[in-house]
């Protein structure tokens, strides 16, 4: 792997904000005004339970749940002082604490896009090597999903099997959106207190976390899962779904959907973001009010344990139909988000919206472009979905690598530019004087270190282009997610925990 | 509804790569540049309008030195605001600090040619035609250049040929960049009276502006300073674009870098208004850093894209506008690379509301024109511009009278709000947003192909505006006189 961005810096200085301070208190309070009016749908009794105990209103017929002020500010207080996202090794670890955007993996995607532009289903060595080449490039920090699923594994276990190939692959942060039961959830405990060495060393440095993909809802299952796996420390991230009028208004009102109806959407059948498109304004005070539920619900389950909220960047649907992942406006919510939520940080997960382009290139740049500075400016602390295309559809791993790429250039936008006596350098200037070159100065040779240095952008003159075969940055790209999942080396999982995780997965009866 | 001609940006959105204290202290370090090492003008009549205003000049070196004083009172009498006007009043971009136009880029010397796909070094009739395709888009508000130049006439005149190529083929306004010298600057002038009908009317109506680079480190261009000064003295915009390259015509750090470029932008403003006070003036700036593998201009990079927020931030420090380097890339295909370019340097110049971008049309650091290339850009633009816009935050768009009315699982296609509102989604023209499937069935055309089916579409069919035929034939007669000039001796 070449040395290119083993500099990229990691802090972060800029922030673009969105709404005025008038602004987002508006957005806050109204929120808050919908999960006291109106509600939040909650699956389950369990759920129902806490909420309910800690003083909400909750109808059992409807699943809404009218959660009062208060309540909110109490829960929120409960909230842990540092969440951390943990890998094989402290060095890996990803504190989510507003100083840094990192990028994460997305998925799981239901194809795999070849580097011949041929798609297929993905299987265990797709997923294995996507880990890999992952865990080979340093502006991935979160291996989430997995990326693509293990379809050659039988169904019944997949989800622990895809866990074992992740964790064998990568020495980074593991986080699964594919837990959708208490059964799995348990399991997933007891591999990350395997791997973490014990209970409270899971708590200082969780391994694993788990998320329901942002903008989805989760049913009873899912939700109960969240719950279990955050008592036991594992940070969680999910968002409610704001109650309609007819859920909210009365308890004889139309039973909820079946929970079949409601469990998170696969890509495809996501539904397209149905709010009216002019009012773009409604969605932070939406989205907040979901987030701030599925908060308030974790911290009054299980008071202190982490939890990450989701964002969607995905917008409304496009006039012509059919595309849901790809708008401006998704850009927008990064950032107004982080406004509204400046009063009470929750660490922040932007979901970037999936190219619709369905292979890499110029119109997947633009959006990723978009997408990965929105976040880094806006305050996420990750930002997920690096790799995939076609709305979500397709797992590439030339794209994960281009992604790389845009997210490097993200991180040293938003750290700015340092002005300082050393900086400025008016010593240097007036030695090199009026027509000099700067090249041979000391203070140059210090700081050329610091100047970005592509991976992938050709920067070759037209004839030497010409000469190499005319190839740019999106084959230089499909080179390395060619090359680096079998040259890169990851150090193999202790064999001690390897068996324990295999013990645990043999005996979960999944 | 006719399309505008042209279609400025007015952000809503604000970003600053600079914070208050910063540019302060970059502030007081150009001052003690301007006052200590002085900045060069190799032109006797610009180092005598300097000495008159109070600097302090050395003849022999050609070093001018500037005292705060001199520096602040100068700056002073800018004007803030003032109309660049096309030769279609529809075309007029009002330079008030609040608007930001997109212009295409400028001084390449190949065409990607339509038919071979191959590049060739250009010619007039690419000036020309170069200048009828800016003036069919409508996010190209303003043609700067030319964006490529004529290679196919006398060397000495070649600054004329493509302002007749340009000022015959577009009714937007026209920036020179490749005007230098007094005696050409004149003829340009007097090419643009022609079309507006005399000098007087052109101070009314400026449908001309010049730019001349700078000389990095600290330094000027004589034939460039005294083009300038003749487009002050007729009242038409002017301004210098430094370039330092980090770690080479300027220090590696960024914030040298922007001293540079302070120092000279400054001092060419200053020379303006002591000149011709209350000329229309203009900051600009190409910063960038030096690519380290091959030791050239990078044509795009994350530095470049801060540089260009941070020099706007400046420029607009001094109540001045600017008029900013965008959209320049290395790529040498509209691909992965170039959108990576585009796109953040777009974002970085919108945001910070810089008021002239230049500018869409060439890859390979600004050398190769492409047409498709410029369509794809034209989309980038459109997007920011749906970004900077923001979101208005009110009773009527938070519309929770509307969210509690629509259940959940719900759609608001049908509703009278969404129906009176949908127009005001962006709408893409070269995106693809069809299936997979679909794409796969149309022979996988994406956003390439359409743009080269606009671009050609554009060269077949668009005729902009002409001029009438006495006013072509003058400027035909003064680019003629000058090639005459120099065949002369």
């Amino acid at each position: 792997m070449s040395k290119e961005h083993e500099g990229t810096p990691t802090e972060r200085r800029l922030r673009a904000g969105m709404l005025s301070r008038d602004e987002a208190r508006r957005v806050r309070d109204s929120a808050l005004a919908l999960l006291e009016q109106r509600g939040v749908r909650v699956a389950g009794a369990r759920a129902h339970d806490v909420l309910e105990r800690a003083g909400a209103t909750v109808d059992r017929a409807t699943h809404v749940v009218r959660i009062p002020s208060p309540v909110v500010d109490r829960a929120l207080a409960l909230l842990p002082p540092r969440v951390v996202l943990a890998g094989r090794l402290p060095e890996r670890d990803v504190p989510l604490d507003g100083g840094r955007c990192v990028l994460a993996t997305g998925g799981p995607a239901p194809e795999v896009l070849d580097l011949d532009g041929q798609r297929r289903a993905g299987a265990a060595g797709d997923l294995a090597a996507a880990c890999r080449l992952a865990d080979a490039l340093p502006e991935i920090a979160v291996l989430a999903g997995p990326p693509l699923p293990a379809t050659d594994v039988p169904e019944r276990g997949r989800v622990l099997r895809e866990l074992a190939i992740c964790l064998a692959n990568t020495t980074k942060h593991v986080q699964l959106t594919t837990v959708k039961t208490v059964a799995e959830a348990r399991a997933v405990v007891a591999i990350a207190e395997a791997l973490a060495g014990s209970r409270q060393a899971l708590r200082e440095r969780p391994r694993l976390s788990l998320a329901v993909p942002a903008g989805a809802e989760p049913d009873e299952s899912s939700l109960d899962a969240m719950l279990v796996a955050a008592a036991a420390g594992v940070p969680v991230g999910f968002s409610l779904a704001v109650a309609g009028p007819a859920q909210a208004a009365s308890t004889a009102a139309a039973p909820a959907a079946p929970a079949a109806a409601q469990a998170a959407p696969t890509w495809e059948k996501a539904p397209p973001m149905a709010f009216p498109p002019r009012d773009l304004a409604a969605r932070p005070a939406v989205l907040y009010a979901a987030v701030l539920a599925a908060c308030a619900l974790v911290q009054l389950a299980a008071p202190g344990a982490p939890f990450v909220a989701p964002l969607p960047m995905r917008p409304v649907t496009g006039v012509k139909g059919g595309d849901a992942a790809s708008s401006t406006a998704g850009y927008l919510f990064a950032m107004a988000y982080n406004d509204v939520s400046d009063s009470c940080r929750l660490p922040l997960a932007a979901a970037a919206p999936a190219p619709p382009s369905v292979s890499p290139g110029w119109r997947a740049s633009v959006e990723s472009s978009f997408a990965t500075l929105a976040a880094a400016l806006g305050g996420a602390d990750v930002v997920t979905g690096a790799g995939l295309l076609d709305g979500g559809a397709a797992f590439s791993a030339q794209q994960l690598v281009l992604d790389c790429e845009s997210q490097s250039v993200s991180a040293r936008i938003a750290q700015g530019i340092e002005v300082d006596e050393e900086t400025i350098a008016l010593e240097t200037i007036a030695k090199v004087g009026i027509g000099g070159n700067a090249l041979g100065q000391r203070h140059t040779r210090a700081h050329m270190k610091d100047v970005w240095r592509p991976r992938l952008f050709d920067r070759s003159s037209y004839e030497a282009w010409a000469r190499e075969g005319r190839k740019g940055s999106e084959h230089e790209a499909a080179e390395l997610a060619a090359r680096l999942p079998t040259a890169h080396e990851v150090p193999p999982l202790e064999a001690a925990k390897v068996a324990t995780v295999e013990r645990i997965i043999a005996t979960a009866g999944l | 509804m006719t399309t505008p001609r042209i279609n400025p940006i007015a952000p809503r959105l604000r970003w600053d790569a600079l914070a208050p204290n910063d540019i302060e202290r970059i502030h007081e370090a150009t001052l003690e540049i301007l006052a200590e090492t002085g900045i060069r003008f190799p032109s006797a009549k610009a180092l005598d309008i300097l000495a008159r205003g109070g600097c302090l000049v050395d003849r022999a070196t050609e070093v001018a030195k500037f005292p705060r004083k001199v520096v602040a009172e100068a700056v002073a009498l800018a004007p803030r605001e003032y109309v660049l006007a096309g030769r279609d009043p529809a075309c007029d971009m009002v330079i008030d600090g609040k608007h930001c136009y997109l212009s295409n880029d400028g001084s390449g010397v190949f065409v990607l040619d339509r038919k071979t796909g191959e590049k060739r070094p250009s010619t007039k009739a690419d000036a020309a035609e170069s200048a009828r395709f800016v003036d069919a888009l409508p996010n190209i508000s303003y043609y700067w250049g030319p964006v490529v130049t004529s290679q196919d006439v006398p060397p000495a005149t070649k600054s004329l040929h493509d302002s007749e190529a340009v000022l015959t083929n577009t009714s937007k306004h026209y920036q020179a960049v490749t005007t230098v010298g007094e005696k050409a600057a004149r003829a340009l002038v007097a090419m643009a009276a022609a079309i507006v009908g005399g000098t007087d009317e052109l101070r009314k109506r400026p449908i001309i502006s010049f730019m001349q680079c700078a000389v990095d480190p600290l330094a000027h261009d004589g034939p460039n300073l005294e083009a300038n000064l003749v487009a002050a003295e007729h009242g038409l915009a002017s301004g210098f674009m430094p370039m330092p390259l980090s770690c080479g015509t300027a220090p590696a750090t960024l914030a040298a870098n922007l001293v540079i470029q302070n120092a000279e932008a400054l001092s060419g403003v200053v020379l303006l208004e002591l000149a011709h006070p209350g000329a229309p003036a203009f900051f600009a700036g190409a910063p960038s850093v030096i690519d380290l593998k091959t030791g050239g201009y990078t044509g795009g990079s994350p530095e470049d894209y801060l540089l260009a927020a941070a020099s706007t931030q400046l420029a607009h420090f001094y109540g001045l506008p600017m008029a900013m380097g965008t959209m320049a890339t290395g790529a040498k295909e509209p691909d992965w690379q170039a959108a990576v370019d585009d796109s953040l340097s777009t974002f970085a110049s919108v945001m910070t509301v810089a008021d002239m971008m230049n500018g869409a049309g060439l890859l390979n650091g600004s050398k190769i024109l492409s047409y498709p290339h410029m369509v794809m850009e034209s989309e980038i633009y459109g997007i920011v511009q749906k970004v900077a816009a923001g979101i208005t935050v009110n009773d009527e768009t938070l519309a929770l009278d509307v969210i509690k009315k629509v259940g959940p699982n719900g759609t608001f296609l049908a509703e009278k709000h969404t129906r009176r509102h949908m127009k005001e989604i962006w709408r893409p023209t070269v995106w693809d947003r069809s299936t997979y499937d679909q794409w796969l069935r149309d022979g996988k055309k994406g956003a390439l192909a359409r743009a080269t089916e606009i671009a050609d579409d554009i060269l077949d069919n668009y005729r902009p505006e002409p001029l009438p035929d006495d006013v072509r034939a003058e400027l035909r007669r003064i680019v003629a006189r000058a090639d005459a000039e120099v065949v002369g001796g």
